[in-house]
């Protein structure tokens, strides 16, 4: 019976205030898009970033006249090189059948193999990556630089593209924490705004209530309901729109574009819970907001 | 009672009434009788002085338990504070409504309080489309909806032509007659007199009158309702 009352007053007062109910119900979609947008490509780019930084390595190339002894030689020197963790070796056999292994057609071509004998030198930690190259390719008296053995042909490393990933990662995540942000305050406030103006457009029914013995929380509860059912509307229609943009765009993608297909964002249907809840959040702290200012029982 | 404005409300008016007594409060314009309906449904605190309603001290009653002591006074306001997009029924279903009424309640009693008040065929109206005779007679249901054992009415009859005021004083007799005190704030003088019932006179917020005029609903004299009001009339406002 209550309930049921609570829900007619709320409802009846959405639609008497439909104006500033659509513009925070509004608000509240596009921030809630947003953020259902930006949950998954932070996490897939921070998922990126930190699988990059798991293998972070030098590539030491042989030149391709290169015999055992040269290799032995190379590896044992590698080895002595402070911070180096590890040092795998890939012949050029391993590397012709695993280039094959993945681009069949190409290789099919190649009469011979074009491919060097390569060393894969693990840091001990990422950050020591820089000073093993500096290592292996030490800079001579003239300011050149010269390899540390002459059966080194060339030597590389993705510590430039790790930085870069790393630098683009934090620059998402700012970006999508601080857009979240504002609009998560926007929408705070517009909820707000409505209760006020709801509040204001009810003020007799307030008056009347605590006149003949209405308690506080009798007289709080529907406009407690009222944002918060424009949040949750606003939280599944924003999921509506997710689901369909997925569906429609996303899906069809997922082959073709590893980052979509990414298993380490968020499932779907935590990021529904994860949306509902903020919608409900939201709008409870808007009309908290308001009724705290502005109804005085 | 004074106002924070510095206006004064009313000025050391001591008075007392009885249970279920029907007393008419009356004085000219801005002498206090609204400020004593607001200050017994504790709209209002007293600066000084103290008011007892059924024994006991409002100033005791905590900010929480004011809605609950509200239930059990109805009122009837200067102005009827009636909802304009609600119809008469709604009106007064409202008042049970918020104060937590089940649906059972509301079809027993709605029904039955707008028989009494002669307004069963406009149920489905809204106030404005009622006169004002009409729409007074709605506020006194949506005041007595519950029942409570006090009744306070600011200006039911404001207004009104002679025959409209004195349906108005009937119902407000009956209403009395169920065994509620009612309070009722006026100054229409030839009313009052017709009604033979107590008086208290207000003149900028001091009580200047206080006497029960002819007949008294109990066959008191006034000699003797003035020998009573002296023996208890040093005690703060009862009712
Ligand atoms: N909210 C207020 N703030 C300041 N002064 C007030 C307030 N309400 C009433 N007063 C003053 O208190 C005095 C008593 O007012 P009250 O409303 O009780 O008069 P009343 O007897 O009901 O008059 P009326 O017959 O016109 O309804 C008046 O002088 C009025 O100006
Ligand atoms: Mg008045």
């Amino acid at each position: 019976m209550r309930l049921q009352f609570f829900l007619k007053e709320a409802t009846r007062s959405i639609r008497r205030n439909a104006a500033p109910n659509l513009a925070a119900l509004a608000t509240v979609v596009v921030t809630l898009v947003v953020v259902g947008v930006f949950i998954p490509i932070v996490q897939a780019t921070q998922g990126a970033a930190n699988s990059v930084r798991s293998r972070v390595l030098v590539d030491v190339y042989m030149v391709t006249s290169a015999g055992r002894g040269a290799d032995a030689r190379v590896q044992r020197e590698l080895q002595a090189i402070p911070h180096v963790k590890r040092v795998v070796f890939e012949s050029k056999q391993q590397a012709f059948a695993q280039q094959r292994a993945q681009d069949p057609a190409a290789y099919a071509l190649l009469s011979s193999n074009p491919l060097p004998d390569t060393f894969h030198v693990y840091p001990d930690n990422p950050a020591n990556v820089l000073a093993i190259r500096s290592a292996i390719t030490p800079t001579g008296p003239g300011g050149t630089t010269r390899m540390l053995d002459r059966a080194i042909a060339s030597v590389s490393n993705h510590t430039d593209d790790t930085k870069k990933l790393l630098e683009v990662t934090n620059l998402v995540t700012i970006t999508a924490a601080l857009l979240a942000a504002l609009l998560t305050v926007a929408s705070i406030l517009l909820i707000a705004n409505t209760i006020r103006l709801s509040l204001y457009a009810r003020r007799r029914e307030v008056e009347v209530m605590k006149l003949v013995g209405a308690t506080d929380w009798f007289i709080r509860w529907p406009f407690v309901l009222e944002g918060t059912i424009v949040g949750a509307s606003g939280a599944l229609l924003a999921i509506a729109v997710l689901a369909a943009t997925k569906i429609a765009l996303l899906d069809p993608l997922a082959g073709h574009w590893t980052l979509i297909a990414a298993p380490r964002t968020i499932p779907f249907v935590s990021l529904v819970g994860v949306l509902v809840a903020a919608g409900v959040g939201v709008s409870a702290l808007g009309s908290g907001l308001s009724l705290r200012r502005f109804l005085r029982v | 009672m004074r106002y924070p404005s510095g206006d004064t409300g009313l000025n050391q008016a001591t008075f007392q009434v009885d249970r279920e007594e029907f007393v008419f409060l009356v004085g000219s314009t801005g002498s206090g009788k609204s400020t004593v309906m607001r200050l017994l449904i504790k709209e209002l605190e007293p600066s000084e002085g103290t008011i007892r309603v059924a024994g006991k001290d409002l100033t005791r009653i905590g900010r929480r338990r004011v809605p609950l002591y509200r239930r059990n006074i109805g009122v009837v306001f200067q102005d009827f504070k009636l909802l304009p997009n609600r119809t008469v029924h709604d009106n007064v279903a409202y008042a049970l409504q918020v104060t937590g009424g089940t649906r059972k309640e509301i079809r027993a009693k709605v029904p039955d309080i707008l028989r009494l008040t002669g307004l069963s065929t406009k149920l489905h109206n809204y106030p404005d489309q009622l006169s004002g005779g009409e729409q007074q007679r709605v506020a006194i249901a949506r005041a007595f909806v519950n029942h409570p054992p006090l009744l306070l009415a600011d200006e039911p009859t404001g207004n009104r032509d002679p025959d409209t005021s004195i349906d108005i004083m009937r119902l407000l007799y009956r209403i009395n007659r169920t065994g509620t005190t009612v309070l009722v704030a006026s100054h229409d003088h030839v009313m009052v007199d017709r009604m033979r019932r107590r008086v208290l006179e207000l003149s900028r917020g001091r009580i200047v009158r206080d006497e029960a005029t002819g007949l008294y609903a109990r066959d008191e004299t006034t000699r003797e309702f003035a020998q009573r009001l002296r023996s208890t009339g040093q005690r703060p406002d009862t009712v």
